[in-house]
């Protein structure tokens, strides 16, 4: 409460002075959203790629299916984990730059990691079935 | 009550609290669509092979739509920097931007990729009875267009089609019908009839009369069934109509039986010559119908409800649980994009808590953006994910 009252007076010239360092540091506009440009069109770029390779049966190709053997993915579970991983790469550019995640301090991080951590867990809870599987329904389409 | 500290950091957190808050919030988002996600990816994996739905959604559409996100997500930022820079003019055209992309992006969804799915059909054949669909399922061409052995041996059993909504009424309300046996039918049509207080008999009547509306779908249907003198070869041709689905496609382009690129099989074509090249015409369950709307001739494929497993009707959540996690997921991300651009027409409307206060506290509405753009990101963030499960994989 008491820091609104101090900033309705204060930030004003507050602000000033930070929208006149911007520009008296960083010069034009164009050289400050430079990064934000280019992750921009990575994004782009690599929704271009992950289209163009959706239509690509890695499971076809020999060298993926004994590379992805290893780590016991099959099939159209290729093109999952690659579409996936593509995918991935593209929330950590948005994450990093957008969200501005690259400088962020701890007190961020720590629930955040946490978040990861727990969103982690329950994307490997479909394993469990691997283990312990479920009986194929005799009508596997619903 | 002034909420403290919109706009120095706590000193304690080092942070302005709407940021820590936004944050938190995120966390919880992270983690009720992290739980979607991992829910759909469970079931894709544990799908049999040639069994999950490939190539509904059409990709151009999503292509451009996942464009049309991404693009957002840079005019926020940029009008998130124009506002540090306090260039009024720019921060409103960018956060206009941002938001008319997120209006296009949710025009995209409700005009036309979530109808188009009400508009067209499904069913699933019982594994025994595929051999008496195969016109429809294409299993005898088990190779793809250049020949290659794509199918493994799985054979489809979803047949599929674009319907004229108002031209297939009936078919599309008969699909919705369970099927109902002779003996059905008539313990219904002799409901109350042995009544002999009148005030009984018109309640057990009205009783019938609703029981019959659930499983006959056409009124005249219901007049014929209802008069007392009923001829069994009627009564039996309206049973059949209660116990077959009628399909036709409306347009020659989705009516392939077979289309290998999309592993789509779809209804017969309308066309007389393409019934002809595709070798239908002699097709037992292949019936010429006289069209009511244009009086020519048109070919139906007579479905019987026994053969089929219960899903089959629209393209609606119910019919598989493919559609169920791509209408849930779709709409929970579509309800996000609509609250984000509430709140930005709201700062970028000249009002009070909008724009205007740029020129009483700059920085708060700084920070104000900056926390908006944060929910923005993680709606493109979620549809980066969105985009490759459902229409791509």
């Amino acid at each position: 409460m008491s820091d609104h009252t101090a900033t309705t007076t204060a930030e004003p010239a507050h602000a000033h002075a930070e929208a006149h360092s911007h520009e008296g540091h960083h010069g034009s506009m164009l050289s400050h959203v430079k990064p934000y440009l280019i992750v921009g069109a990575a994004l782009f770029i690599f929704t271009v790629i992950t289209v163009a390779l959706s239509y690509f049966d890695f499971a076809d190709y020999g060298m993926f299916r004994w590379l992805f053997g290893k780590i016991g993915v099959h099939g159209m579970g290729i093109n999952i984990v690659i579409g996936l991983s593509l995918a991935t790469f593209k929330v950590c550019l948005v994450g990093a730059w957008f969200m501005h995640l690259k400088q962020e301090g701890a007190t961020i991080w720590r629930p955040l990691g946490l978040t990861f951590f727990f969103c982690f867990c329950l994307f490997m809870l479909f394993l469990l079935a691997h283990s312990d599987p479920i009986p194929t329904s005799s009508h596997p389409l619903h | 009550m002034e909420i403290p500290y919109t706009v120095r950091p706590r000193p304690d957190t080092g942070l302005a609290n709407p940021k820590l808050g936004i944050w938190l919030f995120l966390a919880s988002e992270v983690m009720l669509f992290g739980g979607l996600f991992a829910g759909y990816i469970f079931m894709r994996l544990g799908a049999e092979p040639w069994m999950w739905p490939h190539g509904w959604l059409n990709v151009p559409v999503g292509t451009f739509n996942t464009f049309v996100l991404i693009a957002s997500s840079v005019t926020v930022i940029l009008s998130w920097e124009s506002l540090k820079m306090r260039k009024y003019k720019a921060f409103r055209s960018w956060l206009a931007a941002t938001w008319l992309c997120g209006l296009a992006f949710l025009t995209i969804k409700l005009s036309y990729e979530w109808p188009a799915k009400f508009h067209h059909f499904g069913a699933y054949v019982q594994k025994d009875a595929a051999h008496k669909y195969e016109a429809l399922l294409g299993n005898e061409n088990q190779g793809d267009v250049k020949g290659h052995e794509t199918r493994k041996g799985y054979s489809r059993l979803f047949i599929g089609g674009h319907l004229d909504m108002e031209n297939d009424k009936f078919a599309m309300a008969s699909a919705s019908v369970p099927y109902v046996q002779e003996a059905t039918l008539d313990a219904v049509l002799a409901f109350g009839k042995d009544e002999t207080n009148p005030t009984t008999q018109a309640a057990l009547f009205s009783r019938r009369d609703t029981m019959l509306k659930h499983l006959v779908v056409r009124d005249e249907d219901i007049a014929a069934l209802k008069a007392p003198n009923l001829e069994h070869e009627k009564k039996a041709a309206i049973l059949h109509r209660m116990n077959t689905i009628s399909l036709h496609a409306v347009d020659a382009e989705n009516a392939k039986p077979y289309d290998a690129d999309n592993d789509k099989a779809h209804f017969l074509p309308r066309e007389q010559i393409l019934i002809s090249q595709l070798g239908l015409k002699d097709n037992p369950n292949v019936h010429v119908v006289k069209s009511v709307e244009s009086g020519k001739d048109e070919h139906h494929f007579i479905v019987d409800k026994r053969d089929l497993i219960s899903g089959h009707g629209p393209l609606v959540p119910k019919l598989n649980t493919y559609l169920a996690c791509y209408f849930m997921i779709t709409g929970l991300h579509g309800l996000h994009v609509l609250g984000g651009c509430i709140v930005f027409i709201y700062f970028w409307l000249p009002i009070k808590g909008g724009s205007k206060l740029f020129h009483t506290n700059p920085q708060q509405l700084c920070n104000r953006i900056e926390v908006s753009g944060l929910f923005w990101h993680l709606v493109d963030l979620i549809w980066i994910f969105v985009f490759p499960l459902f229409y791509l994989l």
